[in-house]
């Protein structure tokens, strides 16, 4: 028995001892090696601009601005790894990350634990977020505000009378999905097709064919790129064609999508899509920013890069007014932020940032905005012109 | 058993029960943590792996059993942990019976590649019902509660590796350790000599399942966030392979000196080499599978052997 | 008819399938081994495809033939390094070592091309055809078309060339057909060779409808798997049969119930076949 309490109180003290000082450094998660690469480069763009800028500027509490990278591989229990050694070792108050959903999720127990607080800047599954911890912010808007958004838009061109739902089997695709179909209850559309599909698998036509023969008014797709152009591609070789094609951004949102040799071409044009951002948003400093990426790396930005920017940005700016490199003081400080940054306006009500949602739609091989109207730069075509019309 | 027997095993425990007094960096203690989890995978593997000589590549599926069953018993009749996991024990026990059943009917490739069959089955079942929440996953309650869970988890965790160690001394030495090397070095002339080999493998793989499922619960318990891709995936059942096959199939130190090498050396090489690890696991792979199939510890009993025994004159 | 489209976009779709698998299948019929690393075969050859029209334009509806070619020398010389060191050991070596050299080949690849995904344009396979009421991609009916003509010359050779009856005999009979002077090492290895190059070419067939990245091959690994214990581990023909039978049981899958559930399909039919009836549809023997 004296044994073990003085084996208790050990280790107790042990752990006590462990000094609690933090580096002041901002720690970053993404997911730079792996499937999802090409988005952690996006992701990578934005925090070097940020921090060049936010050092251009003086840095942060009279010092130049460090951050501290982990990848995470692409992969969810890399991602927590990442946490542990961020924190546990590199001491740092801050992380913001990860990339996927999935990865993002898992993370959120570990930093918890760790009483430290967490910025997402692009998960968009809701259930990263469900924790409700004071600890947890997200900049980017959710699933649920993607199926919001596109409701709301619906209303205004006017609500189908049925709707299909396709989707990845995945975090973010059953996420999406899960939204919609509440949203779309409460507007009283009937859900004819409900379709999740395993990713990567080179045909869908069977699938696309069962939702043809449902005959329904609007999908909303959630899928990432490589789906998505399958999916539109095949949606013509069945001749699906619904007077809306809707989705929830991600693959159906980025610049790829609508490249012909990278993404489907041609066969984007018409569809609609969830946009957390745009290079010609008229947020400040939207457009250079994208200008920037571009001279820099040769590629347009993605949202994931605005989304990066803004969120060292706020974490910057969240330190200077804690004035500590202290994760309780940091934490509040984020928890008060109101700024304006090339991603929007910057405030959160129970740690979400209310981020409002773009409507984007692709005319003439371009992504362009229709929603909300402060934004919009053109009308939206509608109805979609079917497939044989095409050419 | 004799001192020198169970002198290095006790040293090697009293250490790794010892690490979280000294051991103030919490990352390598999560580090630790994995070594010993992975131990226990390795370990329980050998039993099937090693001494039976049946590949597995589906014991991935009693690690998610075990991880799915704390995380699903607390969510749908809110028990705590520590019952969720003997649940999940329990229900591996039951699938090992099953699946078993099944899959020792077979052969060779056909055998391995049924087992690997179960588990996708497994996975894929996870991912698309609604019950485990498919692709979002879950969350695990820790078994002990903050702080320092963690430090605790990790000292329940290191008596199942002992007791993994202990099962498999046991096996080595007993009737059933003969049977299972019968059963490996031809099942036809074992079933001659009397030995029943649908019951003696049944045997090994559910000791080897239950083993496993602890350790999925535990480490569910640290991670706390689990889904299909997690700890479900395939590559952890050929994971499961390597450690024991580099470490030394069929002993009793194998799986645990295969874990530590391979565990440390996953993680120095994420800090160096971080695109290159497959890589280096496929070499590792093809270097043990060529020139040292009987693993890290044949290179130790090889040296031992002509240390301790005199060279004969050349003639 | 409804059904029948998705039948018919199960057998294009089996097609490819069935080029695949038959390698597989005369790997294991000749050698009695299962190759692990089939999978990634097919995924190097989508790569020296993919490489091989945005460096050299060379259109992989014909260039499929050079990956072919090029993958049989890379399997041959894998297997004169590597496989047969293990041949005549235990099962459980061999497959860990074709394991073993499918994480170095998709290790390797991702250091060399990162994770990143890429794909080729091709007009051809953006371009839909109509046979009545039936609709279908072009693409996958040319594959479709070049797979069958894959399968017909493989048939042809295995029976009426001198190499091909020496492979056949190794596959029957192992310990007799040295006796009849044929060099099992020598035909263990071009059958090997010959499986790898399958794989390869149905890469190539596969990146113009597809997309290549280091994994894209795992999937297709397990699905030959499948195919293959289908239609009778080392029969040709029920390889090619099994890839076509999977194909549309896929398709129907996903018409009937819902797509996500195609892969669970595969596993359930791989474990009824392998429990009810083992030998698969055209195989010799039970395991």
């Amino acid at each position: 028995m004296r044994t073990r309490n003085l084996f208790t109180s050990v280790l107790l003290v042990a752990s006590l001892a462990q000094a609690q000082s933090y580096t002041a450094k901002v720690g970053v998660i993404s997911s730079f090696t792996g499937a999802e690469q090409a988005f952690g480069e996006q992701h990578e763009h934005g925090y070097t601009l940020a921090l060049e800028d936010i050092n251009a500027k003086g840095g942060v509490l009279g010092k130049p601005l460090e951050i501290v990278k982990y990848d995470d591989q692409s992969k969810s229990d890399v991602a927590v790894q990442g946490v542990s050694k961020l924190v546990d070792q590199d001491k740092v108050p801050v992380v913001i990350g990860a990339y996927t959903s999935q990865s993002t999720r898992a993370l959120v127990p570990a930093i918890m634990k760790r009483q430290i607080p967490l910025l997402i800047p692009t998960a968009v599954a809701d259930n990263v977020m469900e924790s409700k911890s004071p600890w947890v912010f997200r900049v980017c808007g959710g699933a649920n505000d993607y199926a919001q958004a596109t409701l709301d838009f619906l209303k205004v061109v006017g609500l189908p009378k049925s709707m299909a739902l396709i989707y990845e089997n995945t975090n973010f695709g059953q996420a999406s999905a899960g939204a919609m179909r509440v949203h779309a209850k409460e507007a009283g559309i009937p859900i004819v097709a409900d379709e999740a599909y395993a990713q990567g698998a080179p045909s869908y036509t069977a699938m696309l064919q069962k939702v043809k023969e449902k005959s329904p008014e609007a999908i909303y797709f959630a899928s990432y790129l490589l789906d998505a152009t399958q999916l539109m591609k095949q949606s013509r070789q069945v001749g699906l064609n619904p007077k809306i094609y809707t989705s929830a951004g991600t693959g159906f949102a980025v610049q790829a999508f609508i490249s012909p040799d990278k993404g489907a071409g041609k066969d984007a044009e018409y569809t609609f899509s969830a946009q957390q951002w745009m290079p010609e948003s008229k947020w400040p400093g939207s457009k250079e920013f994208a200008a920037r990426v571009k001279a820099r790396w040769g590629e347009d930005p993605s949202y994931h890069a605005a989304q990066a920017y803004a969120s060292l940005v706020i974490v910057a700016d969240a330190v200077k007014r804690a004035g500590k490199w202290d994760p309780q003081a940091i934490r509040d400080a984020i928890a008060q932020t109101q700024m304006m940054t090339i991603f929007g306006p910057i405030k959160f009500v129970n740690q979400q940032n209310q981020h409002p949602i773009l409507i984007t739609q692709v005319q003439k091989g371009a992504f362009v905005i229709v929603a909300p109207p402060d934004q919009a730069a053109a009308k939206w075509i509608l109805p979609t012109p079917p497939w044989s019309a095409r050419r | 058993m004799s001192t020198s027997r169970w002198l290095p095993a006790a040293l090697f425990f009293a250490f790794l029960l010892s690490i979280p007094l000294w051991m103030r960096d919490a990352y390598l203690q999560q580090i630790v943590f994995r070594v010993v989890i992975f131990a226990v995978l390795g370990v329980a593997w050998n039993l099937v792996g090693g001494y039976a000589g049946q590949l597995s590549l589906g014991h991935v599926a009693y690690f998610g059993i075990g991880a799915y069953s704390v995380a699903l018993f607390h969510e749908r009749f809110g028990w705590n942990p520590w019952a969720g996991t003997l649940a999940g024990v329990l229900l591996a026990a039951v699938a090992a019976l099953g699946i078993g059943s099944l899959t020792f009917r077979l052969r060779g490739p056909y055998f391995a590649l049924s087992t690997l069959a179960t588990a996708e089955i497994l996975r894929l079942l996870a991912l698309n019902l609604s019950f485990t929440h498919g692709a979002l996953g879950m969350i695990a309650p820790g078994l002990f509660s903050e702080p320092n869970g963690d430090r605790k988890t990790y000292l329940a965790s290191v008596p199942l590796l002992a007791l993994a160690f202990l099962l498999t001394t046991w096996t080595h030495q007993s009737r059933f350790g003969y049977s299972l090397r019968a059963i490996r070095e031809n099942e036809d002339t074992a079933m001659a000599v009397g030995i029943n080999p649908a019951w003696e493998k049944l045997k090994a793989l559910l000791l080897s399942a239950v083993l496993v499922a602890a350790a999925g619960s535990l480490y569910a318990s640290v991670f706390q966030f689990i889904g299909p891709d997690s700890v479900l995936a395939i590559d952890l059942s050929v994971q499961m392979a390597l450690i024991a096959m580099l470490g030394g199939a069929g002993t009793v130190w194998g799986p645990i000196i295969g874990s530590v090498v391979l565990t440390v050396s996953a993680e120095w090489l994420k800090a160096y080499l971080e695109r290159a690890h497959l890589l280096v696991y496929g070499l590792l792979l093809v270097v043990v599978v060529l020139f040292l199939p009987g693993g890290v510890v044949s290179i130790f009993k090889q040296r031992w052997f002509q240390r301790t025994r005199p060279r004969t004159q050349a003639a | 008819m409804a059904t029948l489209q998705a039948i018919l976009n199960g057998l294009l779709v089996g097609g490819i399938y069935a080029l695949i698998a038959m390698g597989m299948a005369l790997v294991f019929g000749v050698m009695r081994l299962v190759n692990f690393a089939h999978g990634s075969f097919l995924m190097v050859g989508m790569y020296l495809a993919f490489f091989g029209y945005t460096l050299l334009r060379i259109n992989p509806y014909w260039g499929f033939v050079l990956v072919g070619g090029a993958l049989f020398l890379i399997g041959f010389g894998i297997y004169w390094l590597f496989i047969r060191r293990v041949m005549g050991q235990s099962d459980f070596l061999q497959i860990l070592l074709t394991e073993g050299i499918s994480l170095c080949l998709v290790g390797g690849a991702q250091l060399l091309f990162t994770g990143d995904y890429r794909s080729i344009s091709l007009p051809l396979a953006d371009r839909t055809a109509n046979a009545g009421a039936l609709n279908f991609n072009v693409a996958y009916a040319v594959s479709f078309a070049i797979a069958l003509l894959g399968a017909t010359c493989m048939y042809l050779y295995m029976r009426y060339t001198e190499m091909g009856r020496a492979i056949r005999a190794v596959a029957q009979n192992q310990g007799v057909a040295p006796l009849m002077g044929i060099r099992v090492g020598w035909v263990s290895g071009i059958s090997f060779a010959f499986g790898v190059a399958c794989a390869g070419a149905a890469g190539a067939l596969l990146l113009p409808v597809f997309y290549v990245n280091p994994t894209v091959g795992g999937p297709y690994n397990l699905k030959s798997f499948v195919i293959v214990v289908l239609g009778g581990m080392g029969s040709l023909e029920g390889a090619a049969l099994g890839g076509l039978l999977l194909g549309v049981t896929e398709g129907l899958t996903a018409y009937y119930w819902e797509d996500s559930y195609t892969q669970v399909v595969d596993f359930v039919v791989f474990l009824a076949v392998l429990l009810l009836r083992p030998q698969g549809l055209f195989g010799k023997k039970a395991p």
